[in-house]
């Protein structure tokens, strides 16, 4: 086991060279020198050289990169060029807030989920379940964007149940995450219930079903004790490889309610071009994405014996 | 053996009004095929010599099998399904796997409907591309600002006054039109970015999944790097970054697609864009079948009948991997639409003034919280994007289920 | 069939009912469980910086004034403007010579309290402070916009700042924020003990007061700035009425009553004379003399909502949940009449009321007066193509169209807000005051022709630059218009802003419209950009030079406010706006909304340092967001209805049906 874990670990070192290179890429060499974006209109010849200086762009491009990777080992990304906070200390703050909308709305979601795929495959091809696949298709249809304008629109502004916009890092702030776990619970419930679905249904159609049936267990029984476990594998693996993306939050949900997680973060950080915030994201999205795909793999392998780790 | 299923076999009613819809495209298909067949003549005789059919024998077996063709399309033997390359099926030859597959979609009402739906946005499509539908759509006025659904005002400067059906925007264009030619604009990207997804992950899938290797772990490597970055940050990063370069846009400018097309530089970017990063799905599952089937025995025959790789590749393996990739293709179509939208909505896609859903949508948010309520632009987009990506969702699970080994009897 | 299984469906339900019930339970308050007496405002844009080097934005400029204390502040309600000593103790003692200014510190106001003082009590203010402050903004490693308030003002100040260029901090990272070197001293700028500062200027600037009324001023401990560094930028630790609680500078920023906040009283309006009575009426009625002699602040809290967008920032105002707010284009007919330009019943029913507050600015046509045809070669017969310009432009129509109503009538540079506004100057080559525009263009045309261009006819093609955009082409169009009535004609030159600078500089320009914006409350800040040897690439950009009026620019440079000194300020206007050097068009005007429960906000155009003496009735307000904002309950109560409807359906045709594989 540890071997594997080891291995698995030398083998993701690669990945985040190869994320660190293409970040590079992007900014450090596609893009514009950002010392002329950042000084905007007061972007005279010397002030932009004696930004560039500071900022350290005018060195040759292997340097830079290895600063990057310098900078990635020590996990030490300096500060912001926009905020000049401490890099770590913006993605601390931002984690949070990112957390507060994604982690529940993502549990209530799967829980919601896992439920109706059960009690679908339970009362199977009843008026439940086909009305349940129809909505779980028809929601998948709508475009997220649709989803958040109108939601916003209709909840908050016209009917005045929730707040429209806004954030407080208090216990009264719940008013605030309300309406985005609703609207995210609504966009990827449709998709999570097809899946469930499929996946129980398959597993409802393997032999060792027949079997118990035949031998005379109830359904309820079946369900629970055989087919749930089973059908958890998939369930489990595909939770467990989203948490990465949790952290790094939804960044329309964020910018629609004004929440100050890393989605928005990141997205004013690529329009802005403040390097320092989105080399961090992207190496700790990647980090975090081999992490958690390692854990899912290490719980597949625990939960089915089966499957051998090589 | 097939004549007891062939009673029992009864195709959607639907299928009727699915063919005739997709009859244009048929016709075009099959006259693709014509001219293929008769273009690849010389180069056919080149390379088999003795065996290979003269141009008399072949243009006559031609006409024969389009004849045929054509009357089985319209449905005329019920006990044979339309074979549409204009091949019949000659006697002994057992059905492909593709047979059974048809067979099951003509039965679903479901997939006939989605067929009908589907080949109607892309007709819808095409003619805006041409300028037989909403050719006026980028036309609009002051006086026609915001106007109701169903509300008359002029149309040009002269006052002849025409009738707008779903209102129209903030410019004064006329909101039909442009969810009409909105359709042009989610076609070329749903299309074109599947397209360029599909092949890149095909070609890149098979070369890994068959040679194994160093050549198998650059390629996963490739793929692990490019999915261990959000999708959505990756896209926004690379448009930004594209967006913001000045010599890319005046390349572009520069290129036929600008010109003659009028392909504008942000549908260009969004569906390069997109093509070259959502690869990585079709090459996960064309890798993982090319894993499968490398040690089968048909290609170990192969291999020892001296074939070359790419033939191997191509001709035979490829084949059998085909209809996954088939319905990864819709999934991708979908995503391409779907990102559109929101990259529209950042301001990293197209520009605010073409004829987008993604615009449309976006300028949704602020059109809705006016005082006086403008709720015709989102909602007619909505709508629009609804019905295709459901149209293409059921299709898929159709396609899933009429592909499905496990439920052949 | 049990209605127990499966369990997990009913879990799910119970799940989904808590959440509606939680959803059906809260209103759409954006400001849940907060203390009442609080205050809500808004900014349009971003703040950029709370470190009062950086105040130059409008945003980071209303908080840092808001946070920080200066030595000297505006008096709330007067116009004209007029100081008052804050931190300083009284007006300063200025030297015969105007050279030497000595300002007392106040005694026992002390530091908000804060992490930088490490756990022990807040300090108090002192003059090391200003002059610690001072250096700091001048510091070259500080890259702060406001260092042309004090640039070649201070003796020894340049050579400082010079100096801070080349000294290496000894640590890169930390480099302008950190005290371990201290400043070396300066000589114009001392404090002569711990209250007593002694201020050497290079020449007498007679507008150097207002100056210390600027957010740039602010008064800050070095503390802060050794503990912070870089990050100062994100706290405040001033003198002002508020501590900051919270700031999050793109979204909201918190600010929380001050409780060692000195004694300072909402001040009562003057009434000495007719003019000031009828001001305090005015401010009567806008409700701003209600808690005279109150203490300060006024609330206990300000929650300031940064809204990047205009809608969701009226929307706000309209259910209640922001005290104020200007006008979005986009709402401006569903607020404001057309022709009256005053609010529409369904606003004032509510109690809501509007102030049209004008900028302190002027916007105009600018000549360039070394032009041939134009300018003063051209003598006599430039003069009268001024002249007719200027009185042939249609500013009533332009206020009315262009604007809505959002600017008004200008006549020189004296503004009403200055003390040497005289309320009978008329502008000799405008339409005066109820005039016909008839007689305007009849007079311009009997200018021209008197000139010997009769009907504009021997005046070449002029040329206007503008700044390539929709609205300026539009201006263009209808200054095109009205020249044509006269028969001058214009042709626009479209450019970008960094050429229009380059040719302004290099005197190619003929005609441009620009605004100028005054500094401080003086109108010497206009009247610079008339003096001869500040010809471009001066600030002077027309090049206008008059001798007259350049000798009376030395002398009044050098006078303090007085009867003196407001004879000559006029008569220079007179020069002026005889030569018509520029066209005098308008100023915009700020049309603000506020609810019917803020008392006390004044809009100052120079420093808008208002929360303190603003004050909300909060039942009024509770009251108000309870009417506009009820909670629409029945799509709740149908989305569980549907939910309970299909689960029953399924169980009751299960039961029905035998459940097998």
């Amino acid at each position: 086991m540890w071997a594997y874990i080891i291995r698995r670990l030398l083998q993701a070192i690669p990945t985040i060279f190869g994320v660190t290179l293409i970040v590079f890429l992007l900014f450090n060499v596609v893009a514009d020198n950002p010392a002329v974006t950042l000084l905007g209109n007061k972007a005279t010849p010397e002030a932009v050289a004696a930004l560039s200086k500071e900022m350290g762009t005018d060195k040759p491009l292997p340097v830079q990169y290895l600063q990057f990777l310098k900078e990635a080992v020590t996990f030490d990304f300096g500060d912001s060029w926009k905020t000049n906070r401490p890099v770590s200390d913006m993605l601390l703050d931002g984690v949070g807030p990112s957390l507060s909308v994604t982690l529940p709305a993502f549990l209530l979601a799967t829980l919601i989920a896992v439920a109706l795929a059960l009690f679908c495959a339970f009362y199977r091809d009843s008026f439940a379940d086909r009305i349940t696949v129809i909505l779980s298709v028809a929601g998948m249809s709508i475009s997220s964007l649709a989803y958040i304008i109108f939601g916003q629109y209709f909840v908050a502004f016209e009917w005045n149940l929730l707040p429209i916009f806004g954030h407080q890092g208090s216990i009264e702030g719940v008013v605030f995450l309300l309406l985005p776990w609703v609207i995210w619970i609504a966009l990827s419930v449709g998709q999570e219930v097809r899946f469930f679905r499929t996946a129980v249904l398959e597993e409802m159609g393997q032999d060792y079903v027949r079997t118990a049936a035949a031998k005379g267990l109830g359904t309820g029984r079946i369900l629970f004790k055989h087919i749930l476990k089973n059908a958890m594998i998939p369930v489990i693996t595909r939770l467990v490889i989203s948490i990465p993306f949790l952290f790094v939050g939804s960044l329309l949900l964020e910018k629609f309610f004004g929440i100050p997680g890393l989605g928005d973060m990141s997205y004013t950080a690529i329009t802005e071009q403040d390097f320092p915030v989105i080399k961090a994201m992207t190496f700790f999205s990647a980090i975090a994405y081999i992490i958690f795909n390692l854990i899912s793999d290490i719980l597949y392998a625990v939960v089915d014996p089966r499957v051998r780790l090589r | 053996m097939s004549d007891a299923s062939a009673n029992v076999y009864r195709a959607s009613w639907l299928a009727w009004p699915a063919r005739l819809v997709c009859w244009p495209l048929a016709a075009m298909y099959v006259l693709c095929g014509v001219l293929w067949r008769v273009l690849a003549l010389p180069f056919v005789a080149l390379f088999e010599g003795d065996a290979a059919e003269s141009g008399m024998e072949l243009g006559i077996r031609l006409l024969h099998d389009f004849a045929v063709g054509g009357i089985q399309y319209l449905g005329f033997q019920h006990d044979e399904l339309p074979a549409l390359s204009g091949r019949t099926r000659k006697e002994g030859e057992t059905h492909g796997p593709w047979w059974e597959a048809k067979r099951r979609l003509l039965k679903s009402h479901v997939a006939m409907v989605s067929v009908i739906v589907f080949v109607a946005y892309l007709y819808v499509g095409l003619g805006a591309q041409v300028g037989w539908i909403a050719p006026n759509f980028k036309d609009g006025q002051k006086e026609a600002e915001f106007l109701h659904p169903f509300s008359y005002a002029p149309a040009d400067g002269e006052g002849h006054e025409r009738l707008y059906v779903l209102g129209s925007d903030q410019l004064g264009r006329d909101v039909l039109d442009l969810a009409l030619r909105g359709t042009t604009t989610a076609l070329w990207i749903g299309l074109f970015a599947a397209t360029i997804s599909s092949i890149l992950g095909m070609f890149l899938g098979s070369l890994a999944g068959y040679f194994g290797g160093w050549v198998d772990d650059v390629i996963v490597w490739a793929y692990t790097t490019l999915s261990a970055i959000p999708y959505l940050l990756l896209l926004i990063a690379i448009s930004y970054v594209f967006k913001s370069n000045p010599s890319i846009s005046e390349w572009y400018t520069g290129t036929f697609l600008y010109k003659s097309w009028d392909v504008s530089p942000g549908l260009f970017r969004i569906i390069v864009i997109i093509g070259l990063t959502s690869w990585v799905g079709t090459c996960r599952i064309v890798r993982a079948e090319f894993i499968k089937h490398r040690d089968r025995d048909y290609v170990l025959a192969a291999r020892s009948l001296g074939f070359s790789t790419p033939r191997i590749i191509f001709r035979h393996i490829l084949p059998n991997v085909f209809h996954l990739v088939l319905i990864t293709f819709s999934l991708l179509f979908i995503g391409a639409i779907k990102f559109e939208v929101i990259l529209s909505f950042l301001g990293l896609g197209l520009e605010p003034a073409e004829a987008s859903w993604g615009n449309m949508i976006s300028k949704g948010a602020g059109e809705l919280l006016r005082a006086d309520t403008v709720w015709w632009q989102i909602t007619t987009a909505t709508v629009a994007l609804f019905g295709i990506v459901l149209a293409i969702n059921l299709l898929s699970d159709a396609l899933r289920d009429a592909l499905d080994p496990r439920l052949r009897k | 069939m049990t209605l127990r299984r499966p369990g997990a469906a009913t879990l799910a339900l119970a799940a989904v009912l808590l959440f509606v019930g939680l959803m059906a339970g809260c209103g759409s308050n954006p400001y849940p469980g907060e203390d009442p007496n609080t205050l809500h405002v808004f900014l349009s844009l971003e703040v950029k910086s709370l470190d009062p080097a950086h105040a130059q934005d409008e945003a980071s400029s209303i908080c840092i004034l808001n946070l920080y204390d200066q030595l000297y502040e505006y008096e709330y309600l007067e116009r004209p403007f007029r100081l008052k000593p804050c931190i300083a103790e009284g007006l300063p003692e200025i030297s015969e010579d105007r050279l030497t200014y000595t300002i007392r510190v106040k005694k026992g106001i002390r530091f908000v309290d804060d992490p930088c003082w490490q756990g022990k009590p807040p300090r108090e203010v002192n003059a090391h402070d200003f002059v610690f402050a001072l250096k700091r903004l001048m510091d070259v490693r500080t890259k702060s916009t406001g260092t042309w308030i004090f640039d070649g003002k201070v003796e020894g100040l340049d050579a400082f700042r010079t100096a801070s260029g080349d000294v290496l901090p000894k640590n890169p990272k930390r480099d302008a924020y950190t005290t371990a070197e201290g400043y070396p001293e300066v000589e114009g700028l001392k404090a002569l003990d711990d209250h007593t500062i002694q201020i050497k200027l290079t020449e007498p600037y007679p507008q150097f007061i207002w100056t210390l009324a600027m957010g740039y001023t602010s008064l800050y401990p070095r503390e802060a700035i050794a503990y912070y560094g870089k990050q100062f930028i994100n706290k405040a630790v001033g003198t002002g009425a508020y501590r900051l609680e919270s700031a999050n500078l793109s979204k909201k920023l918190v600010l929380v009553k001050n409780p060692d906040f000195r004694e300072e009283r909402y001040p009562d309006a003057r009434r000495d004379t007719e003019a000031f009575r009828k001001k305090a009426e005015a401010d009567k009625k806008a409700n701003r003399l209600e808690d005279v002699g109150k203490l300060l602040p006024l609330n206990d809290r300000v929650v300031v909502t940064v809204f990047k967008e205009s809608q969701p920032q009226w929307l706000y105002f309209m259910r209640g949940y922001l005290d104020r707010t200007g006008i979005p284009k986009d709402n401006f007919d569903g607020a404001v009449d057309q022709e009256t330009f005053s609010l529409l019943p369904e606003m004032t029913d509510r109690g809501i009321q509007l102030d049209k507050d004008p900028k302190m600015e002027v916007i105009y046509d600018c000549f360039n007066m070394e032009d041939e045809v134009l300018g003063t070669p051209a003598g006599e017969k430039g003069r009268a193509i001024r002249r007719a310009i200027s009185l042939a432009v249609d500013n009533e129509w332009a206020i009315k169209n262009l604007y809505n109503g959002r600017a008004e009538r200008v006549d020189g540079p004296i503004l009403k807000e200055f003390a040497e506004y005289d309320p009978a100057f008329s502008n000799p080559w405008k339409m005066p005051v109820g005039g016909s525009r008839e007689a305007a263009l009849a007079k311009a045309r009997k200018i021209l022709a008197d000139a010997g261009y009769p009907d504009g006819k021997g005046i070449p093609v002029l040329t206007k630059d503008i700044i390539d955009s929709g609205i300026n082409r539009t201006f263009f169009l209808t200054f095109q218009r009205d020249l044509a009535e006269i028969g001058i004609r214009v042709e626009a030159y479209s450019t970008t802003w960094p050429e229009f600078l380059r040719r302004l500089n290099d005197k190619k320009s003929q005609i441009w419209g620009v605004s100028w914006g005054a500094d401080y409350p003086d109108p010497q800040n206009f009247f610079q950009l008339y003096y001869g040897p500040n010809k471009a690439p001066g600030v002077n950009k027309s090049c206008f030079d008059h001798p007259e009026f350049n000798s009376l620019y030395e002398q009044t440079r050098v006078m303090l406010e007085g009867p003196e000194r407001t004879k000559l300020y006029r008569r220079m206007q007179e020069i002026v706006t005889d030569e018509c050097v520029w066209s005098f068009r308008y100023r915009r005007r700020n049309f603000n909304l506020r609810h019917a429960w803020l008392f006390g906000y004044r809009y100052n155009d120079m420093g808008q340092k208002y929360f303190r003496y603003c004050r909300v009735d909060p039942e009024m307000r509770a009251l108000e967001i309870k009417r506009v904002n009820k909670p629409t309950l029945w799509p709740v109560f149908v989305f569980l209805a549907f939910t309970l409807v299909v689960i029953m359906a399924t169980l009751i045709a299960a039961r029905r049906r035998v459940r097998g594989w």
